[in-house]
């Protein structure tokens, strides 16, 4: 059947069917792209007795398969040819078919990496999973070489972080409720914004494959000089890692500019949405961090095909270190800072009560954001001097204040409330509670002495377990509960949000408390054998990390659920103020018939409290800009 | 596209800053590159300069800035409505461009043939430095190739030439990226 089309560019007429769907044209045109760079290096390489496929010819194949791949998904229509002044195509506004191609719509282009994050985190979950299985044991089980083990290690790291807790709450939940939220009908760079999302893909399937060219064994940090010893694998982690980078880079810049430029009237800065104020500041943390990082991981790259010796054991392996951290530590934050902001999105709603101290929240966003920056070499007190160390451990601990912000706005937002517990609700308490315990620990790990002993133990990795899975992915499991009527008209089952929910809570916390316990007890990381005498405890952790991966699998099956065939909810289930429920549900392509004006704060709740949101009567007044 | 009204004008010029801010982020973001690299060249190399061309350097500069230069006049040209105007900047721009990369192939061709080992630190970042821009280089060039045949194709009228003016702002940066490695390898 044929599916409506908006008319983009001048002349949508002359849009001609593809004879392939566009991901398979993707992966066809992706396979001629790497055969065609890699004959050419091959060509271009001085040596003639050269298998056809080398560490050169593997990274020019790379960079071919990319162009072919996004020049298939779309970007050949849709980019390349406008570019050049030919019209562009139409583009699915409605069906399925639409999330499996190019989109400018920000709600499909959200859901799209929505799509790709969770089944990221599924593939990262069954690594964790069988990582717990090895270390069930004290001997080899699973893996019966160190090296597999610890490639596993980095897979899973590297797609949690660039992939589940980068992209989830900026490229995903960022692109479909940020436009809604501040009240404009587009992003401001949708053309973009559309391809960025397909370079996802992309970098899992080349993290995920990484191990098909060699083994690595450096963790998601690509740490030298082991990096330099390593397998050719490393090489499709730096560039599985560039490409999702640069698909968040271009979310943080599209995301940007559209809070900057797009609010609609009234939303001015003392209105907008915490939700909104915390994707504002990622956003400025990853258009300066992430490029720093891409070109510290492409100089490692060239340090390994060229070869040359900038990182390696005759260059300056701490270099990398530093390099590492500058953006490794903002990348906690860029995180985390969603996950605060959602907080105090779902808090005054479910407890019908104005939220306490609105500015402090949004200062606290503002000044971790700030703060970021100036910490990372905590992270490095094994080798530094100890002169070097005391403003790192200085401002560590001071960044607990600002993060204290968001917690001083939610516990006085519950003050006295009339707290409704529902799923969402009961998953911002978990989060709080997940997130302090990242936080307490954090404390310690900044105070020197006590870092010098836990430093490399699994007392570091329950460390930022608490602050990752327990701070963003239980927010992130929260907003999806608390925005579900809102991406599909449908709603959850409570009984099961709420089974869900405790499940994943009770299993997180025996997981994660035991690796400080571990830690303490001299569990080192990175490695799959240890000590006889660890492996009770070991043994248990893995337990109770089976169960928290079957209620992460619950809790997504019941969202497919609720989403798809969960039963149909009022527009505005929550009373919330904010925006995006000013719309219908799922929200239509151009979001509001008419632009709404904003007239007060979406935050104060109470008798006699007059509507924030106005909607003008006249076509006239639909056109927004900032107030 | 045709402005037909003064709101419209108006709208269209608010729409237009608007965009030239958020591509403003979009380099700001690139120009972090261009400060890591000029770190690394320090952290590798300390202040050592290595034995490449000066005079090589320098016509890299002037030469890529009188390209950035043809490339602000196309987009000035655009203001006035002069299409013959467009056209030609945006080739000479293009021309310069080609005529940097290769004079900095030619350095690199120079250094080789000098004999110098290639992984004296300060040859190394010379090396992945130079290469960084020349990857800039080739995307400029499209970008730059791209404006032009759009404006042979469709024009460029006064009031909208946003894919023009964004253009010269890339190949601005990409100018001004050189200048900076300029200074940090050639002179400092």
């Amino acid at each position: 059947m044929a599916q409506p089309l908006t008319k983009e560019g001048p002349d949508p007429e002359t849009r001609r069917v593809a004879p392939l769907p566009p991901v398979l044209r993707g992966f066809l045109w992706a396979a001629i792209g790497f055969i065609v760079f890699a004959a050419l290096a091959a060509w271009l390489d001085p040596s003639r007795v050269s298998p056809y496929i080398t560490a050169v010819g593997a990274v020019a194949g790379w960079f071919g398969a990319m162009i072919g791949w996004l020049l298939g998904i779309g970007g050949y229509e849709h980019v390349v040819k406008p570019m050049m002044g030919y019209p562009s195509p139409a583009v699915r506004t409605s069906g399925w078919r639409r999330y499996y191609e190019y989109a400018l719509d920000h709600k499909v282009i959200g859901i799209q990496y929505l799509g790709a994050s969770t089944g990221t985190f599924l593939i990262a979950g069954l690594i964790a999973m069988a990582m717990r299985f090895q270390l069930m044991s004290y001997r080899p089980t699973l893996f019966h070489y160190p090296q597999n083990y610890l490639n596993a290690v980095g897979i899973h790291g590297t797609l949690m972080m660039f992939t589940v807790a980068t992209v989830a709450m900026v490229g995903g939940l960022g692109n479909y409720f940020v436009p809604l939220m501040i009240g404009t009908r587009e992003t401001m760079f949708p053309k973009a914004s559309g391809m960025s999302v397909w370079l996802v893909p992309l970098g899992v399937l080349t993290v995920a494959m990484s191990p098909l060219l060699g083994q690595w064994t450096t963790g998601w940090r690509g740490y030298e000089p082991l990096a330099s010893s390593d397998g050719s694998g490393l090489l499709y982690y730096y560039l599985g890692v560039f490409a999702l980078t640069t698909s968040s880079l271009i979310v943080a810049i599209n995301l940007t500019a559209t809070i900057l430029f797009k609010r609609t009237r009234g939303m001015t800065w003392n209105r907008l949405p915490l939700f909104a104020w915390g994707i504002l500041t990622v956003s400025l943390l990853n258009i300066i961090w992430l490029p720093e990082i891409q070109t510290t991981f492409v100089l490692g790259m060239l340090d390994k095909v060229m070869p040359l010796n900038l990182f390696n054991v005759f260059g300056q392996p701490l270099g990398y270190e530093y390099l590492f951290w500058l953006f490794g530590h903002p990348e906690v934050y860029i995180v985390v800072l969603p996950a605060l902001a959602i907080w105090s999105e779902i808090i005054p709603v479910m407890g019908r009560k104005s939220l306490f101290a609105r500015p402090i929240a949004v200062l606290g966003l503002v000044f971790v954001m700030l703060l970021s920056g100036m910490v990372w070499a905590h992270h490095m007190f094994t080798m530094m001097r100890f002169s070097e160390m005391l403003p790192f451990s200085f401002f560590t601990e001071m960044i607990s204040i600002p993060t204290g912000f968001a917690y001083l706005a939610v516990i006085g937002t519950l003050w006295n409330s009339r707290l409704r517990l529902t799923t969402p609700t009961l998953l911002v308490l978990m989060s709080m509670f997940n997130f302090l315990i990242g936080g307490l620990t954090g404390l310690f790990l900044a105070d020197v002495p006590a870092n010098l002993q836990l430093h490399n133990t699994f007392f570091v990795v329950g460390h930022f377990h608490y602050t990752i899975i327990g701070g963003m992915v239980f927010s992130w499991m929260a907003a999806m509960y608390y925005w579900l009527p809102k991406f599909s008209g449908r709603t959850y089952s409570e009984f099961w949000g709420k089974l869900g929910a405790i499940w994943v809570f009770v299993a997180f916390n025996a997981t994660f408390l035991n690796f400080f316990i571990l830690g303490l007890h001299g569990m080192n990381r990175w490695v799959s054998v240890y000590p006889k005498y660890l492996q009770p405890e070991n043994f248990w952790t893995s337990i109770a990390a089976f169960f928290l991966g079957a209620g992460f699998a619950i809790n997504i099956i019941h969202i497919v659920w609720a989403w798809m065939k969960g039963p149909k909810v009022k527009e505005n289930p929550w009373d919330a103020k904010t925006l995006e429920w000013r719309t219908s549900s799922p929200p239509p392509t151009k979001n509001f018939d008419t632009l709404p004006v904003v007239v007060g704060s979406f935050y104060t709740y109470g008798e006699g409290v007059p509507d924030p949101v106005e909607i003008p009567v006249s076509e006239m007044e639909t056109k927004g800009s900032p107030g | 596209m045709s402005v037909k009204s003064p709101v419209a004008a108006q709208e269209n010029g608010l729409e237009i800053k608007h965009y030239r801010a958020g591509f403003s982020l979009f380099l700001i973001s690139q120009a972090v590159v261009f400060m890591v690299l000029i770190a690394v060249r320090y952290l590798i190399a300390g202040s050592k300069v290595g034995p490449y061309s000066q005079w090589l350097g320098a016509a890299v500069t002037v030469v890529m800035l009188w390209s950035a230069i043809q490339a602000k006049r196309a987009n000035l040209a655009a203001d006035k409505g002069d299409h013959e105007a467009i056209l030609k900047r945006l080739q000479g721009a293009f021309w310069l461009g080609v005529l940097a990369f290769l004079l900095v192939v030619l350095t690199w061709v120079g250094v080789r043939a000098g004999g110098y080992p290639i992984k004296l630190p300060s040859l190394e970042v010379f090396w992945v430095a130079t290469g960084f821009w020349l990857v800039y280089v080739l995307l400029g060039l499209f970008v730059l190739f791209a404006a032009r045949s759009r404006g042979i194709r469709v024009g460029y009228v006064p009031e909208s030439h946003w894919d023009l003016e964004a253009s010269s702002r890339f190949w601005s940066l990409v100018a001004l990226g050189w200048v900076a490695l300029w200074v940090a390898f050639f002179l400092i």
